[in-house]
Order: structure tokens, then C-alpha cells, then sequence
């Protein structure tokens, strides 16, 4: 004879898969594209998550101090690298730096690039004084630390770029000299370069009354303070408001910045926590109730099985060898695609999304995919166990009508 | 051997609740090398008195008795273990299964149970090498019926269940089916057919009218 012979439950199960192919390979789409999709909304709370609590920890201000008028727009830079130019006068920079409690003062002045062909892309060009900067070293590694020159740029790790590489902007060659390891933030999209290239840039007839400022204005975007040690954030804070309020002034600290990035992140949190329940609910019932209308379906054949000899217990191994075949490998490989699609399009989504993103640690994707296959190992179980004990609690021969019923 | 039912009774429940009796004070003994026919008309107790001589329901009342032990008592392994040596049981629509050919549905109670030998003569004489690696649902009517009666006898039962084995079948594979039932029966097998057919109807043969 020239097909095989069939020794072990096993090979039943296997050949069951097999000889309904559609049915078993819509049964690993259902509960592949569930676990896909409970995984990558688990990944995007968790990647948020990282995305919020690394800014928190190295935005490196104490505080930040931008006109009340620019509040938004700097945040929205600073956050979400949407390109803006803002500007006010560098006096600022002499004030803060005499205030009481004050450290150290840093400066930052943005231009929005254009998108015409003297730019490699519409970016944040944000020009710093290298030597005051201890906002943007904070997110370079070491052989990043050494000052910027002028003709050099420091390029926002979604920017592509790699050091030595060249860069465009304002019709001006800019060389690499470092990339700043992924921030979550708008930085990302953004490059650093000396304040002498900003007012060169300016200086230039070609863009003069393009951006809002000129090389004599001496202007910057938002001053970023450290505060002494032995001073509290909210003193600092009240002393800079109350003396300087008149000129326009808005004091944040980062916590705040980050505070109000935190509100709507937790706003998304708790609608996403919601959200996240009820589609982890949603998804265990669909896989549920997948694997229960396949059991059902399987009646007719567990009758014959049993006519055959083949007890009660035999017909479950066999059930569950299949069972276990659709939910290891649905579980892995819808883990593994979507896991490969969040990583590869991580930075559409933050753009869309808004927020800080950052991919959490490898050991975090691991234990969320374990989550998730757990979550269907149990689902599948518990729709195991329902058939077993129905199957159980109902004669065999009683199964054929049930199915045509 | 000796099959006995003795006063047996089943009720089933409906599904909107009902409890109705299918049959009731049913009384037969079975030896070797008889043939017995059930017969009646559809929903007369036919399947399910075959499902409880053959351990697959169990009688509301009474008592069916293998040897003289009874049997609607034993544990569901046990029942399994009288199904895989000593009852062949054909079921009306549920006795191949489908992902498997003909040869490895017909072979499986020996491959799978002793570990030994295949069914390759018996197929020959059934008439079925052609259509050996054709699935079941490639077959035709007749010879679906005689791969089904070839399964259940590939273990040389005791006894010989089958259910309705000629129904919608044309003489010639009808007749095809009752030689086979009747030479498995002049070989020492007890065979039991529930049938409305009365191409099976002759006077060697037990007749129990049921409904």
C-alpha cells in the first residue's frame, strides 16, 4: 500500500491538520492575527512607557524657560520634534544665569528646515553653544562628547544618518559627528548644530526674512536651567516668575513638561488599559469560541473513533496534540510578526501616536510575547477542558446527533 | 459466545425538555454464528439499540450481558477495549474517518491497536485495491458501505454490528454487502444489521420488528 501506516494519535492528528488544510490554516490566521494584535497594543503601552520614563530621567533640565506665547510649540518640539522656529531675546540667557539657586544655564535656538532642495528633509535644526550644552550630551555616548565645531552637526538617531556621513541643510554641507542614541523624543528627528552656523545661516541673503530672526539678534528658542543643590525646583521657579513675569517669561520644570506629556499619556493609558482588558477579553472569547466550534465540528469523528475501540482518553490526546500544534505555532508566529512590524515601523507610530516611544528592553518583549502565549495556552485549555467535560458528560454514540443538531 | 438483552429500556431527553422512551422492554440473545435483523421503520429504536449493545449508550432500564456479565455497567475504557476486540460496529454515518484513506481506515484497528499487519487481502477481496488511497468522501455509496463493514470486521469480531448498510444502495452493491455480512456470519461471527431494507429478509435470519 502507498500511504503510510498510522501507529500513534499522533499521526491521526497530523493528518487531520493536514487533510483540512483551509480549515487549519483559517484556524492559525483567526488566533494569529488575535495574538498579533493583543501583542503589538501590550508592546505600544509598554514602548510608551519606556518612551516617558527615559525622558524623564534624561532631559537633563532641572527647568526650562520659553515665552508664555511659545509653550506649546517648544513642547511640541521638544516632545515630538514637529519643526518649529521660536525666538527671543539672548538677554534672557544673562538674567536667568544671575538668578539665585541657578547652576548652570544652557541655550538652544530652533530653526525649522525647509522642504525644498537645500535640505535633506524637514527636520528640527536646533543650534547649541557647545560649551554651556548639558542637554544634548546627556544622549551621547562617550566619543560623542567632545564640543561641536562649526560644519559640524549632531543628527537625531531617526535620522539615518551615521558619523563622518554628510548632511544638508540651508545649502550647507554639515559632517556628522555624532548620533544621539534613541531618545523617544523629538530629538530624534531633530540635529544639533553651533550657534556660529545658526547666525551664518541667517546671515544668509538667501534666507534672510525666511527665518524669523537675524545674525545680530542674538536669539534663542528656550533656556534650559540646572538648579544648585540644597534649592527646591519650586523656589528657583517662583523667584524667576515673580522677577521676570512682566517680560513674558514661562517657567516650567521638566517634571511639568514632562508632567503634562505624562497627563495625556496617561490619559491614553487609561483609556488604553481599558481598551487593552477589554481586547485581551475580546480576543481570549474569539479564540474561545474558534476552538470550541472546531471541537464541536470533530463530534461525527470521535463517534467513529470510538466504535473503533479507541477510549475516551485516546480521543482527547489526540484532540489536544492538535490543539497544541495551532497554538504554539499560531502563538509564535503571530508573536514573531508582529513583534518584526512594531520594531520596523515603531517610528510611524510614535509620529501618529505622539508620545514618546521607545521599544522596551529585549527581556520586556519577551515577557510580553510569554504573556501573550500563556494567555492563549489557557485560553486553548480552558476550551479543552469545556470539551472534555461535555464530551464527558455525553455518550458517544449521542455525539453524531448533537453535531447534526 | 452470548449476547443477551434482557428487559432493556431508553429514554432520552428532548431539547425543549421532554423525556420520551425510544424503546422499552426489549428481550434477544445473540450466540455465534446467527444473523439478526432489526427491523423497523426510521425512529424506531433501530441505531440506539445497536449503540447500547455495543456499549456506546447505556440503557435507561434493564440489563445487556456479554457471556453472562453484564456490561452496561463496565467503565467507558473497558467498553472501549470490548469495542476494539470483540464488537464491529459499522455506524450508519459515522464509521471512517475522513483525513484518512481507505487502506489506512480499513488497516488502523490493527496497525494502531496490535502494531501488526494491514489489510491488503481483505481489500482485494471487498473489491476496494482500486480505490485503497482514495479518501472517503471520494467514494461512491457502495463502496463507502463496504469499506465500512470492512473496518468493522478487519478485527474478526465476536460480533458484527452494522447500521443500515444497504440504505440508498442499488441491488447489485446491496447484494455485495450481504454476502459479505453473510459469509463473515457462516465464519462464527454473530451479525447484527438494523435495517428497514427487505432485500435482507429470509427465513434463516432472526428478525426482531421494532416500533
Amino acid at each position: 500500500m502507498k500511504t503510510g501506516k498510522i501507529t500513534g494519535l499522533h499521526g491521526i492528528a497530523f493528518r487531520n491538520l493536514r487533510y483540512q488544510s483551509f480549515k487549519t490554516a483559517v484556524l492559525f490566521l483567526l488566533v494569529c492575527m488575535m495574538i498579533a494584535a493583543l501583542f503589538v497594543s501590550k508592546l505600544l503601552v509598554a514602548s510608551m512607557e519606556a518612551g516617558m520614563q527615559k525622558t524623564c530621567e534624561k532631559i537633563g533640565a532641572d527647568l526650562i524657560v520659553v515665552p508664555d506665547r511659545y509653550v506649546d510649540t517648544v513642547q511640541n518640539a521638544l516632545f515630538e520634534g514637529k519643526a518649529c522656529t521660536v525666538n527671543f531675546s539672548r538677554e534672557w540667557v544673562e538674567w536667568l544665569s544671575q538668578t539665585e539657586g541657578v547652576e548652570r544655564v544652557s541655550y538652544q535656538l530652533f530653526l525649522a528646515t525647509l522642504t525644498a532642495g537645500c535640505c535633506d528633509g524637514e527636520n528640527q535644526l536646533i543650534a547649541i553653544d557647545p560649551q554651556s550644552d548639558f542637554v544634548v550630551k546627556a544622549w551621547l555616548s562617550k566619543e560623542g562628547k567632545t564640543p561641536l565645531e562649526d560644519g559640524e552637526i549632531i543628527t537625531g538617531s531617526a535620522l539615518g544618518k551615521k558619523a563622518g556621513d554628510s548632511v544638508r541643510y540651508f545649502n550647507r554641507e554639515f559632517r556628522v559627528k555624532a548620533v544621539l542614541e534613541e531618545t523617544g523624543m523629538g530629538y530624534d528627528n531633530s540635529a544639533f548644530i553651533t550657534y556660529q552656523d545658526a547666525y551664518d545661516i541667517a546671515a544668509d541673503p538667501m534666507y534672510v526674512g525666511t527665518l524669523p530672526f537675524s545674525a545680530e539678534e542674538e536669539s534663542v528658542s528656550s533656556v534650559l536651567l540646572q538648579v544648585k543643590e540644597g534649592y527646591a525646583l519650586s523656589e528657583v521657579e517662583q523667584s524667576i516668575c515673580s522677577a521676570y513675569r512682566k517680560e513674558g517669561m514661562s517657567v516650567y520644570s521638566s517634571g511639568e513638561l514632562v508632567g503634562a506629556l505624562a497627563k495625556q499619556f496617561h490619559a491614553y493609558q487609561g483609556y488604553g488599559t481599558w481598551f487593552e482588558w477589554i481586547f485581551v477579553i475580546m480576543a481570549a472569547v474569539s479564540i474561545f469560541a474558534v476552538y470550541v466550534v472546531n471541537i464541536r465540528q470533530r463530534y461525527h469523528e470521535f463517534a467513529c473513533m470510538s466504535s473503533m475501540g479507541f477510549s475516551f482518553r485516546q480521543i482527547m490526546v489526540m484532540l489536544s496534540e492538535e490543539l497544541a500544534v495551532n497554538v504554539l505555532t499560531a502563538g509564535i508566529v503571530g508573536i514573531a510578526i508582529a513583534g518584526g512590524m512594531f520594531a520596523l515601523f515603531h517610528l510611524a507610530i510614535r509620529s501618529s501616536v505622539g508620545l514618546p516611544l521607545l521599544l522596551p528592553g529585549l527581556w520586556q518583549i519577551l515577557e510580553i510575547g510569554l504573556f501573550i502565549l500563556f494567555l492563549n495556552i489557557l485560553v486553548s485549555m480552558i476550551a479543552y477542558l469545556y470539551a472534555v467535560l461535555r464530551l464527558r458528560n455525553t455518550e458517544m454514540a449521542l455525539l453524531v446527533k448533537e453535531e447534526n443538531g | 459466545m452470548k449476547l443477551e438483552l434482557r428487559n432493556v429500556k431508553r429514554d432520552f431527553v428532548s431539547r425543549s425538555g421532554c423525556h420520551y422512551t425510544c424503546i422499552e422492554d426489549v428481550n434477544m440473545e445473540i450466540h455465534s454464528g446467527e444473523f439478526h435483523l432489526l427491523y423497523g421503520a426510521s425512529g424506531s429504536g433501530k441505531t440506539t439499540l445497536l449503540n447500547i449493545m455495543t456499549g456506546m449508550l447505556r440503557p435507561t432500564e434493564g440489563q445487556v450481558l456479554l457471556d453472562g456479565t453484564e456490561i452496561q455497567g463496565k467503565k467507558e475504557q473497558e467498553l472501549a477495549l470490548l469495542r476494539r476486540k470483540s464488537f464491529g460496529y459499522a455506524m450508519q454515518n459515522a464509521s471512517l474517518l475522513n483525513s484518512l484513506t481507505v487502506a489506512e481506515n480499513i488497516s488502523l484497528p490493527l496497525t494502531f491497536f496490535s502494531g501488526t499487519g494491514t489489510a491488503e487481502e481483505q481489500l482485494k477481496k471487498a473489491g476496494l485495491w482500486k480505490v485503497r488511497n482514495s479518501y472517503p468522501s471520494e467514494l461512491s455509496g457502495g463502496e463507502y458501505r463496504r469499506c465500512t463493514i470492512l473496518r468493522a470486521l478487519v478485527i474478526q469480531p465476536d460480533f458484527l454490528f452494522a447500521d443500515e448498510p444497504t440504505a440508498n444502495l442499488d441491488d447489485t452493491n446491496a447484494e455485495i454487502i450481504i454476502e459479505m455480512l453473510e459469509h463473515l456470519r457462516e465464519q462464527g461471527t454473530a451479525v447484527v444489521v438494523a435495517t428497514h431494507d427487505k432485500r435482507f429478509m429470509e427465513d434463516s435470519r432472526q428478525i426482531h420488528e421494532l416500533g
